[in-house]
């Protein structure tokens, strides 16, 4: 029996459609992107196929760089499905959220993800779509997953959007404590990337660009 | 109670009149036009809208039959916008207010936007496509105020677009430019594949803009499937954020607004997005989509009567005045 399953649902529940299944005996998770029908086919099968394959890659690769992810039993980018490990995970979102938790633990949590994104980045891995429900917490490690925003690249300024994707999810998804958050994120983020401060300067000149926002409004929220 | 809104952020001045009903009585608008091929020019704006709003402001009195003494309180944009533009609207309403002793409100443009569509598309919650010349944004109302879940990390969609047909060298002397491309764009066939670059719930068109332009100069391909092909990526990145916003607050309206929503294109993809999510789709018509005073007036009125008005020594402007920075208590939480 197949069982659809909220997993992760609220979050990528645009995009694609999420089924727990048994693969093999194995407890599985049938990620099928569907068609959209309000954009043209040609975009539609494009992205479709391509952010299959993407993340397929991009999942596979992460292990590579020290960084947990579900394992992937099988892609059919016709189909554009992936079969992966089904994660019995809290969402880091949900454990940033409750209160059984003392916020010194909260900030060590922040800083292993600054430590993992900083693992990907080394490795010239982008997620393209960093929140804290797309990292997942099982057995006390960090899980990622949903990279299929993601791609290959070692340019600074794809690096630098990743990084502001976490900093503004803590803004509008943890408003209470996001500066100390995004602190501890940064710690560990430069901990374990040479790079990291470099990334962190351009990260401060693109949120200072786009908004309506000048770089010395944000520059304090900034450790390099 | 009756509220005269001031609107000058950009290229648009204009003077609305609106009554505690939501009834319009005014709603004049004149739009600034920099030379072929340039864009706006602000200190060239600023001079059309200080040199207008004159006639502006007894236009809108004299459409809506009423004299300065009937009006109670004169609402202004207080930003963001071009700073030259956005003085010459503080300072008419500064006038106004001291010399016909009003009270003064100073208003935040995108959320005027966002409220002006809830009156008049009769919406409770919607989330909000905010798309124009000089805005990508999408807002949407979370604990207390309005925030933005998504926006352009670079340049403003109807920039890219008007950009886009100076380059290839269309007039807007007729009409506005995002209406030249969409009619080209209906009679495009071809889709040539262009740049999509989505950022988490962030959008990007710089280097799209990049692209098309040098697409443009190759002379292969039509005007009319450029235009075609450039429409159809940019409004699926938008119309996709706009879902992934559904989708992560779980409301059930969805509500586009700005200049760029006079697209029909637009509108129709918002629509079909929408409805396969069970919710309810509303685009304003352009008069009120697009930049106007009434807008201004409505939310001016909406904030008076909760006890919100600007005393004159705080009716400065703030070209970057966010969404976030505006405290909601007009609205309950949800």
């Amino acid at each position: 029996m197949e069982q659809k399953t909220s997993y992760n649902y609220d979050f990528w529940g645009a995009e694609a459609e999420l089924t727990k299944i048994k693969w093999f005996g194995l407890e599985a998770i049938k990620k099928v992107r569907i068609s959209k029908k309000y954009r043209i086919s040609e975009i539609d099968e494009m992205l479709r196929k391509k952010r299959t394959i993407t993340e397929a890659k991009l999942l596979i690769t992460a292990k590579k760089a020290k960084v947990q992810t579900p394992f992937v039993y099988d892609v059919d980018s016709k189909k554009r499905t992936i079969i992966m490990e089904f994660i019995d995970g809290t969402k880091v979102k949900d454990f940033l959220k409750s209160e059984e938790f003392d916020s010194k633990v909260k900030r060590k949590l922040m800083e292993e993800i600054g430590k993992k994104v900083g693992l990907l980045h080394a490795n010239h891995l982008i997620h393209g779509d960093l929140t804290t429900s797309n990292i997942l917490l099982r057995n006390k490690k960090l899980v990622f997953i949903d990279f299929g925003l993601g791609k290959f690249s070692n340019e600074i300024e794809d690096k630098a959007v990743d990084v502001l994707l976490m900093k503004k999810c803590l803004t509008s998804t943890h408003a209470e404590d996001n500066k100390e958050y995004f602190i501890s994120f940064q710690k560990g983020y430069v901990s374990s990337y040479t790079k990291g401060d470099e990334i962190l300067k351009r990260a401060l000149k693109v949120e200072a660009r786009g908004r309506h926002l000048k770089e010395e409004d944000v520059i304090s929220e900034y450790i390099f | 109670m009756l509220s005269l809104g001031i609107e000058s952020s950009a290229d648009k001045l204009g003077v609305g009149i609106i009554d505690n009903n939501g009834n319009i009585l005014a709603n004049v608008r004149r739009t600034y036009k920099p030379p072929l091929g340039s864009g706006i020019h602000p200190r060239e704006a600023s001079e059309f809208h200080a040199k207008n709003i004159p006639e502006v402001i007894s236009e809108a009195l004299k459409t809506s039959k009423l004299t300065m003494d009937n009006i109670d309180i004169i609402s202004f944009t207080k930003g963001p916008g071009l700073g030259p533009c956005l003085r010459v609207g503080a300072v008419a309403a500064r006038t106004l207010a001291l010399k016909y002793k009003k009270p003064l409100v100073g208003v935040n443009h995108p959320i005027a936007h966002v409220e002006i569509g809830r009156l008049v598309g009769n919406m409770d919650d919607p989330v909000v496509l905010y798309v124009s010349g000089g805005n990508t944004q999408i807002i949407a109302f979370s604990e207390g105020r309005y925030r933005v879940f998504g926006e352009t990390i670079d340049i403003p969609v109807g920039n890219c677009l008007d950009v886009f047909g100076r380059n290839a060298g269309l007039s807007d002397k007729k009409a506005p430019m995002g209406r030249v491309i969409e009619l080209l764009a209906e009679n495009g066939t071809k889709y040539i594949p262009i740049p999509y670059v989505i950022k988490g719930m962030d959008v990007s068109f710089s280097g799209i803009l990049t692209h098309i332009s040098k697409l443009l100069k190759k002379k292969e391909y039509t005007l009319e499937d450029l235009s075609y092909s450039l429409q159809e990526t940019v409004f699926a990145m938008l119309v996709e954020v706009t879902e992934r916003a559904l989708a992560h607050t779980k409301k059930n309206e969805v509500l586009v607004c700005g200049g760029v929503a006079s697209n029909n294109r637009l509108k129709a993809m918002l629509k079909v997005m929408a409805e396969s999510h069970g919710a309810r789709f509303f685009g304003l018509e352009p008069s009120l989509a697009i930049d106007n005073g009434l807008m201004i007036a409505w939310l001016g009125l909406i904030m008076y009567n909760q006890g919100y008005s600007t005393p004159l020594k705080e009716t400065i402007i703030d070209q970057h005045y966010r969404v976030e920075d505006v405290v909601v208590n007009w609205r309950n939480e949800n």
